[in-house]
């Protein structure tokens, strides 16, 4: 029980290290681009990332608990209890590492790595399912140039169906409810799916379709009211403003949903050893677990959030309203579809996508494509250094337990 | 936790949105551009009062020299990677152009430091302050042109912004024909002159009207060069 409360303690710090690291990711767009204060920021991130991570944070913790590892494989619970412990410190040491030097270093990467190391040492090459680890890294790959496509394309959209129009401002009016209704339904079908546990049917489809028609002609409405100024595209930058209020709420919805587990998935795997005293048993994850991570997500938002993005804000170039909304879209939607398939993607990695992805579509003023260097860098040394690590601790923590 | 000029993880977003751009650099170095252009027709003005320019023309190099650091700024920037959306040679052709007249201003400034030219009436300098007038409405235009580049990226390359630029671009071509017919007339004054002035100060007068007129010409190129990577 007293490692479970440890192990609980260094979960929620994580999850709190992770909410502040990451708050970034999903506000930072919308402050640069002044969509929203920086009170507004940490507000709306708090409560949307508790949000994502108590509704939607099952299938990818439950990939960190069981999906690298093959619980069946281990015979002793103290063996599943230190090496998930390993793995957690690991991953903490990684990020206090990442935060005290300013890398782009992935928590996901961190978690995923210490989990195989532990694994690797405890039982040995075979407890790995590689197959489930092939498909992560992929995912790794995949994430950020998913991000990357779709921002490109959402980008290209904006410029074709508002921008190079001859009033763009009449053009946002009709295609800005659209891009909203977009948005509403991926939100409430990942909604029914994760939230309600509902197959993806025609039932939760047609509701999803109702909500997002629903925004829509709501948008519709709203925006007709939009009067005209003497810089149409300003206006136009005026309309995506507020969409972007919606697009950041769908970041920080999603990273909740995805990086929650990076915190409460070894302890979900202790929590199953230390209540049912066996290892591979098919308890599920509390509520109140994924609820812990969010709160600590939600914490450090709260806390340290105020400090970073008004230091990113003040830091940045000024962004477009059209741009932010581009990069937030597409790192959302990425990054929940990942969480829909269970995959833990660095949220990190996908903003970095989704920003050059605008950045390829001509679309940003300025990039400094040096950070792709360092991520590219960071790949290669995450995984092998955090598995490293928690094998390290695992072999220290075994004599303890 | 926090360290000096980087916040945590996200210091990446810091370092991914440079605040200084390329393209704001090279609006503040069309700036400077155009301030040493102004700084011309009062020069001018005093030379042929025969005022001491001295001042103006240290103050003008000064300028330069600003314009300079901007410049090597903006190389810095791209050789780390940080990159527009146009290409980066580009980007380095139409910085040295726009350079290359700042440093044919200052030059004009040397110039007239160094020498004194006497038997100037008051037709010719008439026609020299118009052709100066002329050279600087083409800096402005190109001023506008680089300023409004801001606002092309942003607006995604809109073919109502293009048409904007191009007509500046029109616009300096007409200014430049303007100056090929004033360098004309300035040229048979000159040579009308060859037996009533000093020949080194028709020479040295000659030249400083070619290195205006070479400004007009160098503009036009440089606003062509930059309409043709806004495409």
């Amino acid at each position: 029980m007293t490692i479970l409360i440890i192990a609980a303690v260094i979960g929620f710090v994580m999850s709190m290290a992770i909410g502040a690291n990451d708050v970034a990711n999903s506000m930072a767009t919308a402050v640069g681009a002044k969509a929203i204060t920086i009170k507004q920021a940490v507000i709306i991130a708090a409560l949307l990332e508790f949000t994502g991570a108590f509704f939607f944070g099952k299938m990818v913790t439950e990939t960190i608990r069981k999906g690298i590892v093959d619980p069946s494989l281990i015979k002793e619970p103290k063996i599943m209890i230190a090496g998930a412990f390993a793995a957690l410190v690991a991953a903490a040491i990684w990020v206090f590492v990442s935060t005290f030097f300013a890398l782009p270093i992935s928590t996901t990467h961190s978690i995923v790595g210490g989990m195989a190391g532990f694994g690797i040492v405890a039982v040995g090459w075979h407890a790995i399912n590689w197959g489930k680890m092939l498909f992560i890294v992929s995912s790794w790959f995949l994430s950020p140039l998913l991000g990357g496509i779709l921002a490109y394309l959402v980008f290209r959209f904006i410029s074709w169906a508002i921008l190079h129009r001859e009033f763009p401002l009449n053009a946002a009016k009709k295609a800005g409810p659209f891009l909203i209704g977009i948005t509403v339904f991926i939100v409430m079908l990942m909604f029914f799916s994760k939230a309600l546990h509902m197959d993806i049917n025609s039932k939760p489809l047609l509701w999803s379709s109702l909500f997002g028609l629903a925004a829509t002609a709501v948008s519709f409405f709203v925006l007709k009211r939009v009067k005209p100024r003497n810089d149409e595209y300003q206006a136009v930058e005026g309309i995506f403003r507020r969409m972007q209020v919606v697009t950041s709420c769908y970041v920080s919805l999603s990273h909740g949903a995805n990086d929650v587990a990076n915190a409460i998935g070894p302890l979900a795997a202790i929590y199953a050893v230390v209540t049912t005293g066996v290892v591979g048993a098919q308890a599920g994850i509390p509520k109140y677990l994924l609820g812990l991570g969010g709160l600590g997500i939600a914490l450090g938002v709260a806390i340290l959030g105020y400090r970073v993005m008004q230091t990113v804000g003040d830091n940045i170039t000024e962004l477009n309203n059209t741009r932010g909304f581009s990069i937030d879209f597409s790192t959302a939607t990425t990054v929940f579809l990942a969480s829909v398939f269970g995959l833990p993607v660095s949220s990190s990695h996908t903003v970095v996508g989704s920003i050059v992805g605008v950045g390829m579509a001509r679309g940003l003023e300025a990039i400094n494509l040096d950070i792709i260097k360092k991520i590219a860098i960071s790949w290669l040394l995450t995984v092998p250094l955090a598995a490293g690590t928690a094998a390290l601790l695992f072999k220290l923590f075994i004599g303890w337990f | 936790m926090y360290r000096e000029g980087g916040v945590m993880k996200s210091a990446f977003f810091i370092r991914m949105f440079p605040k200084e751009t390329p393209i704001q650099l090279l609006i503040e170095h069309a700036a400077v551009l155009e301030e040493i252009s102004r700084l011309i027709k009062p020069l001018m003005e005093a030379y042929f009062n025969n005022e001491d320019i001295h001042e103006r023309m240290k103050f003008i190099s000064k300028r330069e020299s600003d314009a300079d650091e901007i410049k090597f700024q903006i190389r810095r920037m791209l050789s780390q990677s940080v990159r527009t959306p146009f290409a980066v040679k580009d980007i380095l052709d139409y910085l040295h152009l726009q350079d290359s007249l700042i440093d044919r201003f200052e030059d004009v400034a040397k110039k007239l430091s160094l020498n004194k030219v006497e038997g100037l009436d008051d037709y010719i300098k008439d026609k020299v302050m118009e052709l100066v007038d002329q050279v600087v409405q083409s800096i402005d235009y190109l001023e506008d042109m680089i300023r409004e580049v801001r606002k092309v990226i942003s607006y995604s390359f809109a073919s109502k912004l293009l048409k904007k630029e191009a007509n500046n671009y029109v616009k300096i071509e007409d200014i430049e024909n303007r100056v090929d017919d004033l360098s004309i007339e300035i040229g048979k004054w000159i040579y009308s002159k060859k037996k009533e002035m000093n020949p080194l100060d028709l020479i040295f007068f000659r030249e400083t009207v070619l290195i205006l007129v070479h400004i007009t010409d160098r503009a036009e190129n440089t606003a062509e060069l930059l309409k043709a990577f806004l495409k």
